[in-house]
Formats: C-alpha cells, sequence, structure tokens
C-alpha cells in the first residue's frame, strides 16, 4: 500500500467517526436568524466611526466566503448612523438579543474617545473576551491611536488582519499586514504587537516564523480608515495574502511597496511562498525584489540575484509579464485589485491568470 | 436529521434547496471539517456557521455547495488561526479526541502539518478534489496547492517515519 493509499484510509476511517447533532438543522436556522454583525449597531451607537473600525478589527475574524461583507456597513449608513447615536444610547441595548454582549464606556457623545469590551457569550469564541480601545487626538488631526489596553482580561485579540500604513496617500491600501496568527497579551507593546506614534512594531511568532519592526505610517482620515478596512479584507483575497504567506518571499518583499498592485504582482511573481518556504519556482534564496515598474502594461520585476530558468527571460534577474487588465474596483477608498497578466508565471505556466 | 422545521426558516429564495443542500451535505461536510480540525465538537460548530452563511448569501452563493465547502475550508482555517498559540488548548483537544481510539500515526503526524496544508491534503486525498477545485476552496493559484500538497505530503512522512 503505497503513502497516500494509507493516508487516504486514515482520513476516511477518522471521517466516518465524526458524529452530527440531531438537532443541527434548527440550530442552524436559529443561529441564521440572529442579528448580522452583532457589533455594528452598539458601535455606531458610539458614534464613532473609530469604534467601528475597533469594533470591526475585532470582530471580524477569519477568512469566510463572504468577508468582505461581513466588514462595515458603507459610508451613507455610517452617516445616518452616527446622526442618531449622539444621544448617548446604550448600546449593548441597541442590540439586545444578539449572541454577543456589548457593553462600552466613556462615550462622550463627540466621537472623540470609545472604548469598546465585547463578551461574547456563545460559540467557538466563547472564551474570548475582548477590549479595543480607539481615542482620537483632536491636538492631532486626524490621528489616531487604536492601541491595546494593558488590563483586564484582555487574552487574545482576534484580528486576522491589521491594515497599517499611510491612508492619505490617496492611493488607498498602503501596506497590508498579516492576516496571521497574533495573540496579543495584555500590555502588548513591543512584545506581540504595539502602536506607537508613527511605528507600528509587530513581533508575531506564527508557525515557526518570527517578523520583527515593521515600520509603518500613521493612520489618517477617518472615512479613509473605514474604507480602508473593507479594502484590506478584499485585497488581501485578492492578491492572494492568506494565512502564512503574508508577507515576504525569501527576501522582504513587501514592506518597500505602497500599491495593491505591486503586491498582487509580487505574490504573481514569487509563486505566493511564505515565510520560512523553501525557495521555489526559480527563486534562490535570499534574493530580494529590487524594484517593481508598471509601464505600458508591462509589469517589470528586478531581483537582487538571478533567478532561474522558470522565471522566463534568461537569468538576468529581470522578468516580465504583460498585463492585460487592471481594475480597481469600489473606488474611492475600496481598492479591490484585479489584474490579469499573461505571460510565463513561475511554476505555473498554464496561460493567463486572474488574480481576484 | 431531526426536527427540521425549513418551513418556518427557509430561505426566501432557497427554499427546498436549502433543505436539500442540509440533507445532503451537512455530513460530509462535518467530516470535512472534522479531518481539518480533529475536534468533532468544532467541526459541527464550524460547518453550522458555514451554513448559516449559505443561509444568509444563498441569492450570492451560485453553487451553493461549493460555497459551502470554501467557508468550511476558511472557517476551519480561521479556527486554527485562532487557536495557534493556544498550543497546551490544543493538544488537549488532540488528546481528548484520541481517547478511545487505535494508534493512527498518520492522523497524529496530520495534526502536526500547517493548516494550509492540511486543508490541501484533506481536499485531495479525502475529497478528490482537482488542484483547480482546491485552490478555488483555498483561495489560492493551482501552483500553489501543487507546492501545499508535495510539501505536505513530504513532511508527512518526515512525522511517520520519525
Amino acid at each position: 500500500m503505497s503513502f497516500e493509499d494509507r493516508l487516504r484510509g486514515s482520513m476516511q476511517t477518522h471521517a466516518e467517526r465524526a458524529e452530527t447533532s440531531p438537532d443541527a438543522y434548527d440550530r442552524i436556522l436559529e443561529r441564521a436568524e440572529r442579528p448580522h454583525r452583532p457589533w455594528l449597531a452598539p458601535a455606531l451607537a458610539m458614534g464613532s466611526a473609530a469604534a467601528v473600525v475597533a469594533l470591526a478589527l475585532a470582530f471580524v475574524g477569519g477568512d469566510d466566503a463572504d468577508n468582505a461583507d461581513n466588514v462595515i456597513a458603507g459610508p451613507p449608513a455610517l452617516a445616518t448612523s452616527t446622526t442618531s447615536a449622539a444621544t448617548g444610547q446604550s448600546p449593548a441595548a441597541a442590540d439586545e438579543g444578539s449572541s454577543v454582549d456589548l457593553a462600552a464606556t466613556n462615550v462622550a457623545g463627540d466621537g472623540m474617545h470609545a472604548e469598546c469590551r465585547a463578551h461574547p457569550t456563545e460559540g467557538p469564541e466563547a472564551d474570548w473576551v475582548l477590549r479595543a480601545e480607539m481615542a482620537r487626538r483632536a491636538e492631532s488631526g486626524e490621528r489616531f491611536e487604536f492601541a491595546v489596553p494593558g488590563e483586564g482580561d484582555l487574552e487574545l485579540v482576534p484580528t486576522d488582519f491589521l491594515v497599517v500604513g499611510d491612508l492619505a496617500r490617496g492611493d488607498g491600501l498602503a501596506e497590508v499586514c498579516t492576516r496571521t496568527y497574533w495573540a496579543v497579551p495584555p500590555g502588548a507593546s513591543g512584545d506581540g504587537i504595539g502602536w506607537t506614534e508613527d511605528v507600528v512594531r509587530i513581533e508575531a511568532d506564527a508557525d515557526d516564523w518570527t517578523v520583527t519592526g515593521w515600520t509603518i505610517g500613521t493612520w489618517h482620515d477617518l472615512g479613509e480608515v473605514r474604507s480602508v478596512e473593507v479594502a484590506a479584507l478584499e485585497s488581501l483575497e485578492t492578491c492572494g495574502y492568506e494565512d502564512d504567506q503574508w508577507t515576504t518571499t525569501p527576501g522582504g518583499i513587501v514592506t518597500t511597496h505602497d500599491d495593491p498592485l505591486e503586491i498582487a504582482a509580487m505574490t504573481l511573481v514569487t509563486g505566493g511562498l511564505g515565510p520560512g518556504d523553501e525557495p521555489a519556482y526559480g527563486i534562490p534564496a535570499d534574493t530580494r525584489v529590487l524594484s517593481v515598474e508598471f509601464h505600458e502594461g508591462v509589469v517589470t520585476v528586478d531581483f537582487s540575484a538571478a533567478v532561474a530558468k522558470t522565471m522566463t527571460t534568461s537569468c538576468d534577474g529581470s522578468y516580465k509579464v504583460r498585463l492585460i487588465e487592471r481594475t480597481f474596483l469600489n473606488q474611492p477608498g475600496v481598492r479591490t485589485v484585479r489584474i490579469l497578466v499573461d505571460g510565463d508565471v513561475p511554476g505555473d505556466a498554464d496561460g493567463p491568470h486572474l488574480i481576484g | 436529521m431531526g426536527g427540521v422545521t425549513a418551513e418556518r426558516h427557509r430561505p426566501e429564495s432557497g427554499t427546498d434547496a436549502f433543505v436539500d443542500l442540509y440533507r445532503e451535505r451537512y455530513e460530509p461536510m462535518v467530516r470535512l471539517a472534522y479531518l481539518m480540525t480533529g475536534s468533532n465538537e468544532a467541526a459541527e460548530e464550524l460547518v453550522q456557521e458555514a451554513f448559516v452563511k449559505v443561509h444568509r448569501n444563498w441569492d450570492r452563493a451560485h453553487t451553493p455547495a461549493a460555497y459551502l465547502r470554501t467557508a468550511v475550508v476558511n472557517l476551519c482555517r480561521s479556527w486554527h488561526r485562532r487557536r495557534f498559540l493556544d498550543r497546551d488548548r490544543r493538544a488537549r483537544i488532540g488528546r481528548q479526541e484520541a481517547q478511545g481510539l487505535e494508534a493512527d500515526e498518520m492522523w497524529d503526524a496530520l495534526a502536526e502539518l500547517r493548516p494550509r496544508q492540511r486543508a490541501a491534503l484533506v481536499l485531495k486525498f479525502y475529497e478528490g478534489l482537482s488542484e483547480a477545485e482546491i485552490a478555488e476552496a483555498l483561495g489560492v493559484r493551482p501552483g500553489t496547492v501543487k507546492s501545499l500538497v508535495h510539501r505536505g505530503l513530504e513532511q508527512l512522512r518526515k512525522l511517520v517515519e520519525r
């Protein structure tokens, strides 16, 4: 019996041991009828889009099929809701009956400060206690500081992603980091994840790799923050970032790029390798991408080292694909990127590839 | 399937189709999720959540079965993600689930793979999906699937022979 057959047999044996509950269907329907986005109404009730972002970051976990839709209502809905939210209505009351018990304090009604504490009471996250805090600094204009407080019973910040970067540049998504496995201890700063002024520092221990010292810009513009949070999810999906493949390939690439298309291209040309993966698709270890250019429909990537034959155009460190289509959807703010390229994609040379 | 009360709650646009989907796919999806998580409790929970997502997005799910499978796969991976650093707990779950079962080094080794590798192997060797189908379910390119399967098998061999 081959190894693969043994594997099949083992899977089959164990799969047959899985048991199902007789009332599963009713439970599904019961859950389907619960309020969708339970965090949204309380967040809106706080009168702070920052709170919305905080709670969205907190509650939107995973990369389910409709994640992008799970995030946040668009700007018009938000504007409408925040108008009525300044009354100081109890956020918890705004969502009675939800599976999430939410309470909020420090809601001044001016949208300047918001502190949210959430206690999911059932479901797989029932043991989570989350506290997210976001404060708006009037003296610094539209700067926001999103911090993990160092007290209480915070055990896990279930953000599957983090959007960081200078959002005022107008190019939407400046940098997207993660979709990873961070667990943030109470008081995390420096260890785990922390925001200080203009610097985001991350130490993420995930699947045997560690990333440290990412330095990125500030958060600007409330509206952009709101939008980009959506963009992040979609861009993560469309760019192929997921789980352990979000950062660099051999060498450290992503941090230098500020355009989703470039990020997508990076994923494309590097084959979506993840940290710790062995080099593949003809890219030697420690190879760095020196530059990425888009000109007349051609993506040109210069590598610091010669790449192998699978990278098509010889071993001069240059690789080109022809960009057939580049579409930004949902502008402004949301920067869903779809690109269609043609060329010999490393390791997968079976024709044009649509990312997204 | 006890206690079905679809007449009361079924999706407006789904009607009997959602019930049919449940009848046909619930148990297979629980098995799939079990292989991906190693926890029967989590498997049921996640599959139910996946059905909820299908229910809510019925109009957008042009192929509900595929949508459901993708949701299950993604939820399982998210489940692993959330528990990444809670290794003791994960190990505890594994031990609990293993009690009463005969030793199976392949199963134990599978549990040690990275979630994405594990998912790729389960989809290939249990579900019997093509690389294109696995790529769609995982949201990666087919080339990445090849890499995941290859490295997953390689890692699995090392673990089993250890």
